[in-house]
């Protein structure tokens, strides 16, 4: 026998179950706002320390990290590894720190880099490298932006070298200056490919503010999407270089360039 | 005395709070350059810390620093340990946290612990002094040689110099029983002390010896917490 329940009833039924559920979303939520822990400060201190993680680098590190220092056996997945960097970033913001998610087109992969969002004199102030080490390094930054495709050989980074003399500095030494390329690889400010030295993922994100104030005419940008762009696809009819994932979704629905809007004959 | 007036107190509530908002301001410069400062992990002074950060005004060091010390622990997982200098007030920026695996550590940084960790170890097990000639010799035994260049360490020399920058090791002059002059001795410095556990270096070095902890009786009760007052019946390793 059917059993009807009440018009009254039902809503009652509705709204309790409603609640609850409310009551629930409301008690997963301040579980997933979980609070700040050794797991964000060690997570913290490995991105600063390796500057640039891959995504599958920063999984592995979180897990590794969730093994000591998690309260439960959970295995941390992607979604958690964003959260805990949010977390982290709402802590070091005021520090104009900030750990970036970023694509990085040369190598089609995703990475976190740690950066200082800042240039004022208090953040510039280390004592890591030397003055012509520095130059150095805006040199190598400058002859990047001004080659074509943004590209350098390696011997050409290396001969860079003799720029750096002047001032009473001492020019850096050649030896010391593969060492430097190789640090600040690791770092990710550079990446050498095939004998080819390119910008990487955290020179990208850390010097956009520099690079776009100094280098305001020769800076492109994706005219898709509006961001700034050093490597890309190149329109066979004009000069526009276009982020790959935003020419693709372009081109699923037109199929000539956006820029010069001659027919795309570029493969991807 | 006269009451100030409103636009007078109105006047002193706003210097009050640029006040504060200047100290918000001092108080992330003093953060900024501690970490900065500390990047190589070197031994920073106090005089440093105050002329970058607080212009030179050396009095707001001691209000300003127990909340730059509450931030570095609790955003960042640092402290500041002092260590003794001569004279200046100088301290480290120490890690309150473990490293755990070497996966968070770059390639450079797990070549220098590996053969940090194999210095820290021997002479913890030396029970924590060695001549440092002595600490050359038995790295030579494992194939690390002073004055060349190692395939996978680099120059052991310069490594061994930036340690102690670092104050991970510490050199000091003592004289050795039956010795005329003083020798050059090693020894763990104040960040090994904070960052270095010495229960798990015990495990890592009896793993290696394929020995259990507890037969080393110095190095075990060092890891229990309690200071060794007897030295007479110490076991050696071999």
């Amino acid at each position: 026998m059917k059993r009807q329940i009440s018009t009254v009833q039902n809503y009652e039924l509705v709204k309790k179950y409603f609640i609850n559920s409310i009551i629930f979303l409301v008690i997963c939520a301040s579980n997933k706002a979980m609070s700040y822990t050794d797991v964000h400060r060690a997570f913290l201190q490995a991105c600063s320390n390796h500057g640039t993680l891959s995504k599958q680098q920063a999984l592995d590190i979180l897990i590794g990290i969730y093994a000591r220092f998690g309260d439960s056996d959970a295995i941390p997945n992607e979604d958690d590894l964003v959260n805990v960097v949010a977390k982290i970033n709402e802590r070091i913001y005021r520090f104009d720190q900030k750990i970036a998610y970023t694509h990085h087109e040369p190598t089609e992969m995703d990475f976190f880099v740690f950066v200082n969002l800042q240039e004022s004199p208090i953040d510039l102030q280390q004592n890591f490298y030397t003055a012509a080490e520095l130059h150095y390094f805006r040199v190598l930054l400058r002859e990047l932006m001004l080659s074509e495709d943004h590209t350098l050989g390696s011997m050409v980074c290396l001969n860079l070298t003799n720029e750096t003399a002047g001032d009473g500095m001492k020019a850096v030494a050649k030896p010391r200056a593969e060492q430097l390329l190789s640090e600040w690889e690791q770092l990710g400010y550079f990446l050498v490919l095939e004998d080819k030295c390119y910008f990487g993922p955290k020179a990208i994100v850390e010097f956009e503010k520099y690079l776009n104030k100094n280098y305001a005419d020769v800076i492109t940008r994706c005219c898709l999407c509006n961001v700034t762009i050093f490597y890309g696809v190149r329109c066979a009819s004009c000069p526009q270089i276009l982020h790959k994932d935003c020419l693709k979704k372009y081109l699923r629905r037109l199929t000539n360039c956006p820029a010069c809007k001659q027919l795309w004959s570029v493969t991807l | 005395m006269p009451r100030l007036s409103q636009s007078q107190t109105q006047q002193s509530n706003a210097s009050l709070s640029t006040e504060a908002l200047d100290e918000s301001h001092l108080i992330v410069n003093m953060v900024k350059t501690i970490l900065n400062l500390s990047m190589n992990k070197s031994v920073i002074k106090r005089t440093d810390i105050s002329s970058i950060a607080l212009k030179g005004d050396s009095r707001l060091y001691n209000r300003i620093m127990p909340e730059v010390e509450d931030i570095l622990q609790e955003v960042y997982g640092y402290e500041l340990i002092d260590v003794d200098s001569k004279g200046q007030k100088t301290m480290i920026l120490c890690s309150t946290i473990e490293t755990g695996t070497l996966l968070e550590l770059n390639e450079t940084y797990r070549r220098r612990y590996t053969l940090l960790y194999l210095i820290l170890g021997y002479i913890y097990m030396k029970n924590g002094t060695v001549p440092e000639s002595l600490l050359w010799e038995f790295l030579q035994t494992v194939g690390i040689d002073e004055q060349h260049e190692h395939a996978y360490f680099g120059e052991p020399k310069k490594l061994f110099e930036s340690y102690i920058k670092q104050a991970y090791v510490v050199r000091f002059k003592q004289s050795m029983e039956g010795m005329n002059e003083e020798s050059i001795f090693v020894s763990w410095g104040v960040r090994a002390k904070h960052e270095v556990s010495k229960k798990e270096m015990l495990e890592s070095m009896c793993k290696l010896m394929n020995r259990k902890p507890t037969d080393f009786k110095t190095q075990y009760i060092e890891t229990q917490g309690l200071s060794n007052t007897s030295s007479d019946d110490i076991e050696e390793p071999e």
